[in-house]
C-alpha cells in the first residue's frame, strides 16, 4: 500500500520526460548509474551477464536503458522471470521518468516478488558490526551486513529479522591454499544472501564468540522500500569478491549510496573498504542512531563470573563435569547464588561444545544442568557492561615519524601502515591482547647518509590471549615481511626477507592490567650476506606487558638461533602514551646482540597519527 | 497479521537452510537437542570473506527443500519448522524461564503479546516434559509443546 502510494507522489512530482533525445541524458544521470552499479569509468561491477538486458557482459548505461524500455513492453510468458518482476527498481524508476508508460502496458503480477516482499515484511535497517573475536586477531579486520526489521517487531522477534549479507561463494571442493587465494584476489563469485537473523546470532555470537554491534539507520520505510527493489535485483546475482576493495562492507556502501547519494558514503573506500572504517563513515553521516550492543556467549559467561570466587570456579568446574552430584555441590552455596553457578556451569559447558562434533557424555551433562538450573530460584544474572563503540576506537590507518639514535647516529624515520593494531596502540574498540598489522612500511634516513627502507611488513598477527582456570587458550603470532638485521659487522644492516612464526602462552598477573607471556618461535630467512641465502631458525621470546592509565608498554626479550650458527639476542622496550584518539607518542629502546660479541642500542621517539 | 508473515519466513527460511533430503543429516526435524553446529564456516578463510558454503540462500521458497518438500515431516503444520534451527538456544531460554529465544518461539507459534509471560512460565514449569531427553528431535519437541499448549486454558488456542 505504501509503495502504491509513494510511487503515485512521485510520479506526479517528476516532470514527464518521454522524449528520446533525452534517453541519453537519463542514462547519465547518477541514479541509473549507480541502479547499474557503474564505477566512475563506466564500467559495472557486476560480473554477471544476467544482470544486464541489453545481452552482454558490460552494456553501456544508455544500451541498457533502452533494453529496459524494450522488455518492458514484451510480451509476458513468465511474470516471474519478467524484467518488470525481476528488475522492480529499474522499472519504477523509468515509469517516474515517463520513459515506460505503465498503463499502455498489460498489467502482470509478480508472484515471486510480491511473496519475498511480504516476507521480508521490513520498514527499518540496521548496520550489524561483529567485532573481532579472542584469539583471532585476522577476524579484526571485520565484517558488516544489514538487518530488514519488520514495523512491530516486538522486543525478541528481532530474531526472526532478515539479515542481508554479502560474501564470497565459496566451492567447498577447494584446498584451503586455494581458497585463501582465491578469497583474496576474487576467484570466488560474491552474492547476497539474506537468511533470518538468528542464524547471524548463532554465528557470530556464538560459534565465533563475537559481540555484535548493531546501528540503527534513520532510512525512511519508503526509503527501505527502495532499498529491497533493488536487493531484489541483485538476488542471485554474481560479483567478483576481493577481500580488501570490493569487499562486504563496500557492497553496502553502494546500496545506501543509492538511496543518500548524498552522503556519498562510498567516496575514499574504492581502494580499501576496511569494515570498521564503512561503519564509522555511516555514523559519521549522521544516519546512526543509539548503537545497540549484543555481546558473545563467551563475553556474557566472563561477566557471570567475574565476582566468583575461586572456590566458585572449582565448583563450577565440578558440576561440569559431574552434574549428578550437584546436592553435594551446591549444598555450601546460598540459595541465591545457586542460578548463577549452575548457569555458569552450563555456559562453560557449551563453549567448549560448540564447533565440536554431538558428544553423548556432554550432551548428557548439559541436559542434567538444564534441569538443575530449571530448579533453581530466578534472580537476575550479571549482565555484561558495554565496551568502547567500537566507532570510537582509533582510525585503521596509521602515520608515524620520529627521531632517535642507533650506534650514535642520529635518524629520522617515516611510517606508514594500513591498518590495523598493534599491540603498543590504545586498544579501547580492539579487542585486548591482540595485534593485526597489514602493510606497514618503513623508512629511515641517517644523518649523512641517504634515504633507505627499515622495514616492510605484509602481515603481522599476535594473539596473547590470557590462560586461566578455565581456559587454555594458545598465544600465537604471525609474521612475513622485509626487515633489516645485523649480519657482519663488514656489512652493517642489510635487508632480509622472512617468515616467522610462534606459539607459547600467557598469564595475566592483574585481571588483564599486567601479563606475561613466552613463545617458543621459527623463522625462514632470506638473506643475500650468507651462503646459502636461505636460512632457518628457531628461538624464543618473552615479555611482559602492561596497561597503565597513561597508555601501554611491553618489555620483551628475543633469542633466534640460526641452523647456519648465527646468534641473535634483542631486547625491546616500548612505551605508548595515548594523546588523543587518534594520536599517541611512542618511545621504543632497542639493544641488539649481535654473533660477532659486538651489540648496539637504538632510541626511537615518535608521533603517531591513525587515519582513514 | 504480520506475525504470520513473520513466522511463514521463518518457515521457510528454515527449510531452505536445511535443504536435504527427508530425515537426512540437515533436515531440520532430525536436529537433535546439542547436536552442535560444526557446521558453520569455522575457517578462518570463510571468515575473511564472509563466505557462504553450500547454496546461498535469499529467503526463498522456491529450491529443493528435502525436509518439509513431500510434507510428510510436518507436524501440525508448518509453523513448527524453525524451531530445529534454535532448539539449543530455545532449551536453555525455557530451563531458565527467559530469554530471546524463547520470545521468539513464542512469535513464532503466533503467541500474543500478552500471552507470552504466560507462555514462558508454562514452558518452563514444562521443561522435562517438553525436553524429555538429551537426545530429543526437533519433532518431538514441537510435539510435546504442543500437548502442553493443549493442556493451558490461555494457551490451548495456539495449538494445533
Amino acid at each position: 500500500m505504501n509503495r502504491i502510494l509513494i510511487g503515485a507522489l512521485c510520479a506526479l512530482l517528476m516532470p514527464a520526460v518521454a522524449g528520446a533525445s533525452s534517453l541519453k541524458q537519463l542514462a547519465e544521470s547518477p541514479y541509473w548509474q549507480r541502479l547499474l552499479h557503474l564505477d566512475a569509468g563506466g564500467r559495472s561491477r557486476v560480473d554477471d551477464e544476467r544482470f544486464f538486458l541489453a545481452g552482454r557482459s558490460d552494456p553501456s548505461a544508455l544500451e541498457e536503458l533502452v533494453a529496459m524500455r524494450d522488455a518492458a513492453s514484451a510480451e509476458t510468458d513468465d511474470p516471474r522471470t519478467h524484467p518488470r518482476c525481476r528488475y522492480p527498481a529499474r522499472y519504477r524508476w523509468l515509469q517516474q521518468q515517463g520513459v515506460i508508460d505503465a498503463k499502455a502496458l498489460p498489467a502482470i503480477r509478480c508472484p515471486d516478488y510480491e511473496e519475498w516482499r511480504a516476507q521480508v515484511n521490513a520498514t527499518r535497517v540496521s548496520l550489524i558490526f561483529p567485532a573481532a573475536y579472542m584469539n583471532s586477531p585476522s577476524s579484526m579486520y571485520g565484517h558488516t551486513f544489514l538487518r530488514f526489521d519488520p514495523e512491530d517487531a516486538e522486543s525478541g522477534s528481532l530474531w526472526l529479522s532478515w539479515a542481508l549479507n554479502f560474501g564470497a561463494n565459496i566451492t567447498t571442493e577447494d584446498n584451503s591454499l586455494l581458497y585463501a587465494y582465491k578469497g583474496l584476489f576474487g576467484g570466488y563469485p560474491g552474492q547476497f544472501n539474506m537468511m533470518p537473523y538468528y542464524r547471524k546470532i548463532q554465528e557470530y555470537n556464538r560459534m565465533e564468540n563475537r559481540d555484535m554491534w548493531e546501528y540503527p539507520l534513520d532510512l525512511s520505510a519508503a526509503e527501505v522500500d527502495q532499498l529491497l527493489e533493488h536487493v531484489w535485483e541483485l538476488k542471485d546475482i554474481n560479483f567478483d569478491y576481493f577481500f580488501f576493495d570490493e569487499n562486504c562492507s563496500f557492497q553496502l556502501l553502494e546500496l545506501l549510496d543509492l538511496i543518500r547519494p548524498e552522503a556519498r558514503l562510498t567516496e575514499g573506500f574504492d581502494l580499501h573498504a576496511i569494515p570498521a572504517d564503512t561503519v564509522r563513515a555511516v555514523v559519521n553521516a549522521g544516519m546512526a542512531g543509539e548503537v545497540v550492543y549484543r555481546p558473545a556467549n563467551r563475553t556474557r559467561f566472563d561477566a557471570l563470573v567475574a565476582d566468583f570466587s575461586d572456590d566458585e570456579i572449582d565448583r563450577l568446574e565440578a558440576l561440569t563435569r559431574a552434574p549428578e552430584q550437584a546436592d553435594q555441590l551446591l549444598s555450601a552455596v546460598p540459595v541465591e547464588r545457586r542460578q548463577q553457578l549452575v548457569q555458569g556451569a552450563y555456559d562453560y559447558l557449551r563453549l567448549q561444545q560448540d564447533g565440536a562434533v554431538r558428544d553423548e557424555d556432554a550432551n548428557r551433562r548439559s541436559y542434567r544442568l538444564l534441569q538443575l538450573l530449571n530448579q533453581q530460584p530466578r534472580a537476575p544474572l550479571p549482565q555484561p557492561v558495554m565496551p568502547t563503540n567500537p566507532v570510537n576506537g582509533h582510525y585503521s590507518g596509521l602515520l608515524r615519524v620520529g627521531a632517535g639514535q642507533r650506534a650514535e647516529r642520529d635518524f629520522i624515520e617515516l611510517g606508514i601502515r594500513a591498518a590495523y593494531q598493534d599491540l603498543l596502540d590504545a586498544d579501547d574498540g580492539f579487542p585486548e591482547g591482540a595485534e593485526l598489522e597489514m602493510g606497514e612500511l618503513a623508512l629511515r634516513y641517517y644523518a649523512g647518509g641517504n634515504l633507505k627502507l627499515e622495514l616492510l611488513d605484509l602481515v603481522s598477527i599476535r594473539s596473547l590471549p590470557p590462560r586461566s582456570a578455565l581456559f587454555s587458550p594458545w598465544s600465537w603470532q604471525v609474521r612475513a615481511g622485509l626487515e633489516r638485521v645485523h649480519s657482519d659487522a663488514a656489512s652493517g644492516d642489510n635487508l632480509v626477507g622472512q617468515v616467522a612464526g610462534g606459539g607459547g602462552v600467557t598469564y595475566d598477573l592483574n585481571r588483564q592490567r599486567t601479563s606475561l607471556f613466552a613463545l617458543a618461535t621459527g623463522r625462514l630467512e632470506f638473506n643475500d650476506r650468507f651462503d646459502p641465502a636461505l636460512t632457518a631458525g628457531i628461538g624464543t621470546n618473552f615479555g611482559v606487558r602492561h596497561k597503565g592509565r597513561w597508555g601501554q608498554g611491553i618489555a620483551e626479550y628475543k633469542l633466534m638461533q640460526l641452523t647456519n650458527g648465527q646468534l641473535r639476542q634483542r631486547f625491546d622496550l616500548g612505551m605508548q602514551w595515548n594523546v588523543g584518539r587518534q594520536q599517541g607518542l611512542r618511545a621504543g629502546y632497542v639493544h641488539r646482540q649481535h654473533d660477532d660479541g659486538s651489540y648496539d642500542n637504538a632510541l626511537l621517539v615518535e608521533y603517531r597519527h591513525h587515519l582513514l | 497479521m504480520k506475525r504470520l508473515v513473520l513466522a511463514t519466513s521463518l518457515v521457510i527460511a528454515s527449510s531452505t537452510a536445511f535443504a536435504e533430503a527427508p530425515g537426512g543429516p540437515n533436515c531440520g526435524w532430525g536436529n537433535m537437542l546439542f547436536d552442535g553446529s560444526s557446521g558453520l564456516p569455522a575457517h578462518v578463510m570463510a571468515s575473511l570473506t564472509n563466505g557462504t558454503t553450500g547454496n546461498a540462500t535469499f529467503g526463498m521458497t522456491s529450491g529443493t527443500n528435502g525436509c518439509d518438500a513431500n510434507g510428510t515431516l510436518t507436524y501440525g503444520g508448518q509453523k513448527w519448522m524453525g524451531l530445529a534451527a534454535v532448539m539449543d538456544e530455545f532449551s536453555e531460554d525455557v530451563a531458565r524461564g527467559e530469554g530471546e529465544a524463547l520470545n521468539a518461539v513464542a512469535v513464532m507459534i503466533g503467541v500474543a503479546p500478552e500471552d507470552r509471560e504466560h507462555f514462558a512460565a508454562v514452558t518452563h514449569q514444562n521443561f522435562s516434559t517438553i525436553f524429555t531427553s538429551e537426545s530429543v528431535t526437533a519433532e518431538d519437541v514441537a510435539r510435546n509443546l504442543d500437548e502442553v499448549m493443549k493442556a493451558d486454558a490461555r494457551l490451548n488456542r495456539y495449538a494445533s
